[in-house]
């Protein structure tokens, strides 16, 4: 059912296994022109052999830089404060805990169907298109939900924005995040590359859940959100200056570009 | 290439659903805890903000471990190792938790099942990227976000069914008739122990094949 990478196989000095293996999915001619594409990443010396001094490479540090800065993005952007305390939020919004509970399920939703949007373009816009859009449009939002709290005009307005929000972030930075760090890093080191970003991410998830609580109680709501939108913005203008289009290269191709 | 390659379809999709399996335990894992914590609380008797707070993060602390674990072995040990390992890891922790005794017991599972989490999130679109044509990559490591928040969903159903399968517990009750109800003692076990099912099935379709 789950056969091993075809990728990790020829690293590893594993070739004619990867080769029955792409050609069960694409056929003889496919399955050729790809071992040989793979193997030409990988250098006789890195063959079953795992160098982790790889990863202080200049080229790769800057990738594993730009790992680590969208997983700071995708967790400090403000959408997993909005879901662990979408209760306090909506309540400082002026709403009672039954109409909380159809919000909170509501999200729910919004995640969900997201998703499919994702699905639909991905292949079309490309990453890049998507993630800049989402991240500049997040930044207006989160602008207009700060000001919404800071004049005292909360309610029904504060909700769709935030679900507004929620649905930006889920079909950009959720998905697309593991889209590019996947993509990003050579065959050579990409499990271990890749992790440091994982890695990231679950730091940047600990630090944001743990200091939420007090940058709220110190800079109030609004500011809050502002911050959020400002994180997003910087998301934006990083985002555009250093990452890469991926859509519809191989691997392959990708890294001789970024890595090369 | 000079002809553009016919791809066997159903075998791509059908190895991106197995591997993004992997995703459905992380949602279900990730928020089963949210609906089982009101009935955990009184049956442990937990009562400071400290030892709830260890009650629904001890995982988060696995999943950290699980990535770090990556950047040690997935180069080195392969993708697929990893995720029979990882399935492994979800079904004793789902067992464990839905069987333990002891506060410290069920932390103990909970963080091995974060273990697993954590391996499994960054592992599953890594091996899907892997094994991608190049023109379809971005649809198919997306799947497994669309698997996660499919878990997520299916832990939210299981938990309302069960908690609606205790008749007699009233609307707002004691914590006290909270540990003594089928809920408190019984029914938050089968919130976790019905992922056993799910990750024995995640953990042979990875150890099935070559």
């Amino acid at each position: 059912m789950v056969p091993e990478s075809v990728r990790w196989l020829v690293k590893n000095g594993q070739e004619t296994k990867a080769y029955k293996i792409l050609k069960k999915m694409g056929g003889e001619e496919y399955a050729a022109f790809e071992v040989k594409n793979i193997r030409q990443t990988i250098s006789t010396e890195h063959v079953a052999h795992v160098n982790f001094k790889e990863l202080l490479n200049s080229k790769i540090l800057k990738l594993i830089a730009l790992g680590v800065f969208l997983a700071f993005l995708q967790q400090w952007s403000g959408i997993n404060v909005v879901i662990y305390y979408a209760s306090d939020i909506f309540q400082a919004a002026g709403f009672n805990l039954q109409e909380m509970m159809v919000q909170i399920v509501a999200i729910g939703l919004v995640m969900f169907l997201s998703v499919f949007v994702t699905i639909f373009t991905v292949e079309k816009l490309g990453r890049r298109k998507i993630l800049l859009l989402a991240t500049f449009l997040m930044a207006v939002v989160y602008g207009l939900i700060g000001g919404g709290f800071y004049t005292g005009n909360t309610g029904t307005t504060v909700v769709v924005l935030m679900l507004v929000n929620v649905m930006l972030y889920s079909l950009s930075l959720a998905p697309l995040f593991w889209v590019v760090l996947s993509e990003i890093y050579p065959n050579r080191i990409r499990g271990a590359a890749m992790s440091i970003g994982a890695t990231a991410h679950w730091l940047a998830n600990f630090l944001l859940t743990f200091s939420f609580p007090a940058i709220k109680e110190t800079i109030g709501w609004a500011n809050n959100f502002w911050l959020y939108g400002l994180i997003c913005l910087t998301g934006f203008f990083v985002l555009f200056r250093f990452l890469p289009e991926t859509k519809g290269k191989t691997l392959e191709d990708i890294e001789r570009e970024l890595a090369g | 290439m000079n002809n553009k390659p016919k791809f066997n379809q159903r075998y791509i999709w059908m190895i991106t659903f197995a591997a993004a399996m992997g995703g459905f335990l992380f949602g279900y894992d990730f928020v089963v805890i949210g609906g089982a914590k009101p009935f955990y609380e009184p049956f442990f008797d937990l009562v400071t903000v400290t030892q709830r707070g260890w009650g629904t993060s001890s995982a988060i602390v696995g999943c950290i471990v699980g990535a770090i674990i990556c950047i040690l072995l997935s180069d080195t040990l392969g993708r697929k190792r990893l995720l029979i390992l990882s399935g492994f890891l979800f079904a004793l922790s789902a067992m464990g938790t839905a069987l333990a005794e002891s506060f410290f017991a069920f932390n103990a599972f909970r963080m091995i099942g974060g273990v697993a989490m954590g391996a499994a999130l960054n592992l599953v679109p890594m091996y899907i990227s892997e094994i991608a044509p190049a023109e379809k990559r971005g649809i198919l490591v997306t799947i497994n976000q669309l698997m996660i928040m499919i878990g997520i969903l299916a832990a939210q159903v299981v938990n309302l069914l069960i908690s609606k399968f205790d008749t007699e517990l009233i609307a707002s009750p004691t914590t006290q008739m909270i540990r003594e109800s089928w809920s408190g003692q019984l029914g938050w076990r089968w919130m976790f122990g019905a992922e056993v099912i799910p990750a024995i099935i995640f953990f042979f379709t990875d150890v099935h094949g070559s």
